[in-house]
C-alpha cells in the first residue's frame, strides 16, 4: 500500500531514485565530489593562465560564481516548493480532480520547452538579471515537483483516507495527518528532480546576466578560452552531484517512519 | 424500541459522555433510500431496527448495498431520504465528523495508517477529542490489553510488523477508542486465512459478551454471519430484506427459496454448529458408583429399560460404561469388574460444545453414548444420536408459528417479529436437564 517507488512516482526521471549507501559508503559521494571540486580550483591556481583566462578563474572570482549558483537554485527551489506542492494537493482534492490534465499540460511546456529558449524569452518580457533567472528555472522546474505532488497524493491507498474520515477525521485533518505524510517520498523525490536539473539549468542564467558559474562557461565560450569553459562546466556537474546527494540525504531523513 | 432516555443529550457525543461505560443503542432506520445518480436506487426504502447491544449481521451478495446502508450509520454516504436514527438521536442533526468518532469503524485489512505506530493509530479519536496524553497512554495499554495484544510489545510497532489478524486486532482496538456505543465492521475478517478468521470471531464474541456493543456487521460469509449474529439481515437487491431474524430462525425456515439457496444446503448441519450441547434436552445415563452391588445396578437398568450405566467416581466424574453383558453373571460391587467389563471414557463434552462437535464424538467413540459434564468435570448427562436429532427437530418445530408473524414485510423487518426472544433463550427451554451449571451464557 506504500506509495513509494512506483514506477509512475519517477516520472521527473534520473537521479530521483539513487539509493543511498548504507554507513560510509554514503559519504563516498561528497567526498569524491569535493576531491575533483579542489582538484580543479587546483588547476586553475597551478596552471599557466593568460590573463582573460585569469580574470575568470581567480579564487574569488569562482567562490562568489559558485555562491550566486547555490543561490539561484536555492530561490528558485523554495519557489518551486512553495507553489507546485499546494497546487498539487489542489489539484488532487476530488472537487478538483477535473482539472488535472490541464494543470499537468501546462506544466509540461514550462519543461518541454527548451530552457535556453524561455530564458531568452523571459529577458525580453520581464528583463534581465537574477528575478528573471529565478522566473525561468520556476516554470522549468515546477513539473517534477507538481507532478509527484499530484501521484503521490493519488497514490494512497483510498481505504486509508476512507478510515480517516471514517473514524471522524476532518479532510483537512486527514490531508495533514494521512496524505501528505504518506506522500512525502514521492514528492520529495520530485523535489530532488527539480533541484538538481535547476543546478544545471541555473548554468543559462548567464544569458540574461543572472549570474551563476553559467559566466565561466559563457565567457570561455565568447572567449575561446576552453579551461575556463571546461572549469565552469565541472564545477556545475559537481554542484549538481553534491545537492542530489545532499536532496538524497534529506529524503531519507524526512520519509515517514514505518513505510 | 425504548428510547425514552432521549430527553436530554442532542448529541451521540454527549450521550456517550454521559453513559460512562458505553453500552449499545439502538440504531433505527426509517424508510432510508440511496440512488446515485438517476439509476436504481442502491438502498430502496429500507427500515430496520438494530436492537441495542445486539449484533446484526447484514449478509448479502456483493452489490445489494448493504455497505452502503452501513455508511449511511456513519454519514460516510448521506442518505437521499429517510431518516436514521442512533440512540434515539437523528445521525442528520449531528456534525458528521463528531458522530463518527463516537460510532467505532473496522474496514477490511484494519485500514491502519502505516506511517503511524500502533499507539498512535489507536490514539487517533482520542486526540480528537482532546484526552491527555496521560489518558491516553492508559487507554491504549487497555485497549491493547483487551484485544489481546501485549502493550510493552506493540505499542510501538509499526503496521507493517504486524501480522493481518494482529493489524486487525488494533483495527478493533481504534475503533474501541473512545468507548463508542456503536461498531459499524464492514467485511473486518474478510481478508484473513481462515484460521485467522475464526480467532478473531472468537475474539469478537468474548468482547462483545464484556462489552454489549450495538454492532452493525457486514459480510457476505454466511458462515460468518450464523456464527456472529444475535440477528442477520438478509439483503436483496437495493437492500430490500429478504428476511431478519436469529440464526435459527434463518436455517430452521427460510422465507424464501432464494434464501434456502443462499444460506447453502447442509442447513441441518448449520444448525448443529450453531446449537449448544446446554440448550438442548439431555439424556441420562443410570448413574453407578465403584462401590454399587452388581446384581442391584443390573436391576435398576433392567427397570430403567437402560443397556448401560455410567461408573461415577466420588466427584461425580464419569469414568467408564458398563453394559448389560459386563454384568450377566458377575457379582460384588461394579468397581471389582475385570477392568476388560466395560469400556473407560475417554472423550466427554461439555455444555459450551456445539452439537457438531457432539456428534464427531458420537462418531468416534465406541459407544453411542458420549456423556456430557459440568464444572469440574461432573457429570450432568449423556447425548446420543437420537438426542440430537430430536434437538434439531425441535428447532425447527419452534420455527413454525413464527412464520405467520413475518408475513407481514417485504420492505420491513421488526426484531419482534421473532417475539423478541434473545436466540439461545429461545433453544435454552427444554435443556434444564442438568446442564444447568453450564448456563453461563457466552
Amino acid at each position: 500500500m506504500s506509495a513509494v517507488g512506483t514506477p509512475a512516482a519517477r516520472t521527473g526521471g534520473g537521479p530521483a531514485a539513487a539509493p543511498l549507501g548504507a554507513g560510509w559508503r554514503t559519504l563516498l559521494t561528497p567526498a569524491g565530489v569535493l576531491l575533483a571540486a579542489v582538484a580543479t580550483v587546483a588547476y586553475t591556481q597551478a596552471a599557466d593562465l593568460d590573463s582573460t583566462e585569469a580574470r575568470s578563474l581567480n579564487l574569488p572570482h569562482i567562490a562568489a560564481k559558485t555562491w550566486e549558483h547555490v543561490g539561484l537554485t536555492a530561490v528558485s527551489t523554495l519557489l518551486v516548493l512553495a507553489i507546485a506542492v499546494p497546487l498539487g494537493v489542489l489539484v488532487s482534492r476530488r472537487w478538483m480532480r477535473w482539472s488535472t490534465p490541464a494543470v499537468l499540460a501546462v506544466a509540461n511546456i514550462g519543461q518541454s520547452a527548451p530552457p535556453v529558449g524561455v530564458i531568452v524569452l523571459l529577458a525580453i518580457a520581464v528583463g534581465i538579471g537574477f528575478w528573471p533567472a529565478v522566473v525561468a528555472l520556476v516554470l522549468y522546474g515546477m513539473l517534477p515537483a507538481l507532478r509527484n505532488t499530484m501521484v503521490g497524493l493519488r497514490e494512497v491507498d483510498p481505504a486509508l483516507v476512507e478510515a480517516a474520515r471514517g473514524i471522524g477525521m476532518s479532510a483537512w485533518r486527514v490531508l495533514v495527518r494521512v496524505e501528505l505524510p504518506l506522500a512525502v517520498p514521492v514528492i520529495l523525490a520530485g523535489v530532488r528532480t527539480t533541484v538538481v536539473h535547476n543546478v544545471g539549468v541555473a548554468g543559462l542564467a548567464a544569458f540574461i546576466n543572472g549570474g551563476g558559474l553559467g559566466e565561466l562557461v559563457v565567457s570561455g565560450v565568447n572567449t575561446s578560452r576552453v579551461a575556463t569553459l571546461v572549469v565552469g562546466s565541472v564545477l556545475i556537474a559537481l554542484l549538481a552531484l553534491l545537492v542530489d546527494w545532499i536532496a538524497g540525504v534529506v529524503t531519507a531523513a524526512l520519509r515517514p517512519k514505518g513505510l | 424500541m425504548p428510547e425514552t432516555t432521549t430527553a436530554h443529550p442532542q448529541t451521540l457525543a454527549a450521550l456517550a459522555a454521559e453513559d460512562g461505560g458505553t453500552a449499545g443503542v439502538p440504531i433505527e432506520l426509517i424508510g432510508v433510500s440511496k440512488r446515485f445518480g438517476s439509476a436504481d436506487p442502491v438502498v430502496d426504502d429500507l427500515t430496520m431496527t438494530v436492537p441495542a447491544g445486539e449484533i446484526v449481521v447484514l449478509l448479502g451478495p456483493s452489490g445489494c448495498g448493504k455497505t452502503t446502508t452501513m455508511r449511511m450509520i456513519n454519514r460516510l454516504i448521506e442518505p437521499t431520504s429517510g431518516r436514521i436514527l442512533i440512540g434515539g438521536l437523528d445521525a442528520r442533526a449531528q456534525q458528521p465528523d463528531q458522530l463518527r468518532r463516537h460510532i467505532g469503524y473496522v474496514i477490511q485489512q484494519a485500514g491502519l495508517f502505516p506511517h503511524m505506530t500502533v499507539a498512535g493509530n489507536i490514539a487517533q479519536v482520542p486526540l480528537m477529542l482532546g484526552w491527555d496524553r496521560r489518558r491516553i497512554a492508559r487507554r491504549v495499554d487497555e485497549l491493547l490489553e483487551l484485544v489481546g495484544l501485549d502493550p510493552a510489545e506493540y505499542r510501538d510497532r509499526y503496521p507493517r510488523r504486524l501480522s493481518g489478524g494482529q493489524q486487525q486486532r488494533v483495527g478493533v482496538a481504534r475503533a474501541l477508542a473512545a468507548d463508542p456505543p456503536v461498531l459499524l465492521m464492514d467485511e473486518p475478517f474478510g481478508a484473513l486465512d481462515p484460521i485467522t478468521r475464526e480467532n478473531l470471531q472468537e475474539e469478537l464474541l468474548r468482547l462483545q459478551g464484556e462489552l454489549s456493543k450495538t454492532i452493525v456487521f457486514v459480510t457476505h460469509d454466511v458462515d460468518e454471519a450464523l456464527r456472529l449474529g444475535d440477528r442477520i439481515a438478509i439483503l436483496g437487491a437495493g437492500s430490500r430484506i429478504v428476511q431478519f431474524g436469529t440464526p435459527e430462525e434463518i436455517l430452521a425456515e427460510p422465507a424464501d427459496p432464494s434464501v434456502e439457496q443462499f444460506v447453502g444446503g447442509g442447513s441441518s448441519m448449520k444448525l448443529l454448529k450453531l446449537t449448544r450441547v446446554r440448550d438442548v434436552a439431555l439424556d441420562d445415563a443410570v448413574r453407578a458408583r465403584p462401590g454399587d452391588d452388581v446384581a442391584d445396578l443390573r436391576r435398576r437398568l433392567h427397570e430403567a429399560a437402560r443397556d448401560w450405566a455410567v461408573v461415577l467416581d466420588e466427584e461425580e466424574r464419569p469414568l467408564r460404561w458398563v453394559g448389560r453383558e459386563d454384568l450377566a453373571g458377575g457379582s460384588g460391587p461394579v468397581g471389582v469388574l475385570p477392568s476388560a467389563a466395560g469400556s473407560r471414557i475417554d472423550t466427554v463434552i461439555s455444555g459450551g460444545s456445539t452439537l457438531q462437535e457432539a456428534v464427531e464424538a458420537l462418531l468416534n467413540a465406541d459407544r453411542e453414548v458420549v456423556p456430557v459434564v459440568g464444572r469440574h468435570g461432573r457429570y450432568v448427562g449423556a447425548v446420543t444420536l437420537a438426542t440430537v436429532r430430536q434437538a434439531i427437530q425441535e428447532v425447527r418445530q419452534r420455527r413454525q408459528p413464527a412464520r405467520h408473524v413475518r408475513a407481514d414485510g417485504a420492505g420491513t423487518a421488526v426484531p419482534a417479529a421473532s417475539g423478541g426472544v434473545p436466540d439461545t433463550a429461545a433453544l435454552a427451554g427444554a435443556a434444564e436437564a442438568g446442564a444447568a451449571d453450564e448456563a453461563d451464557a457466552r
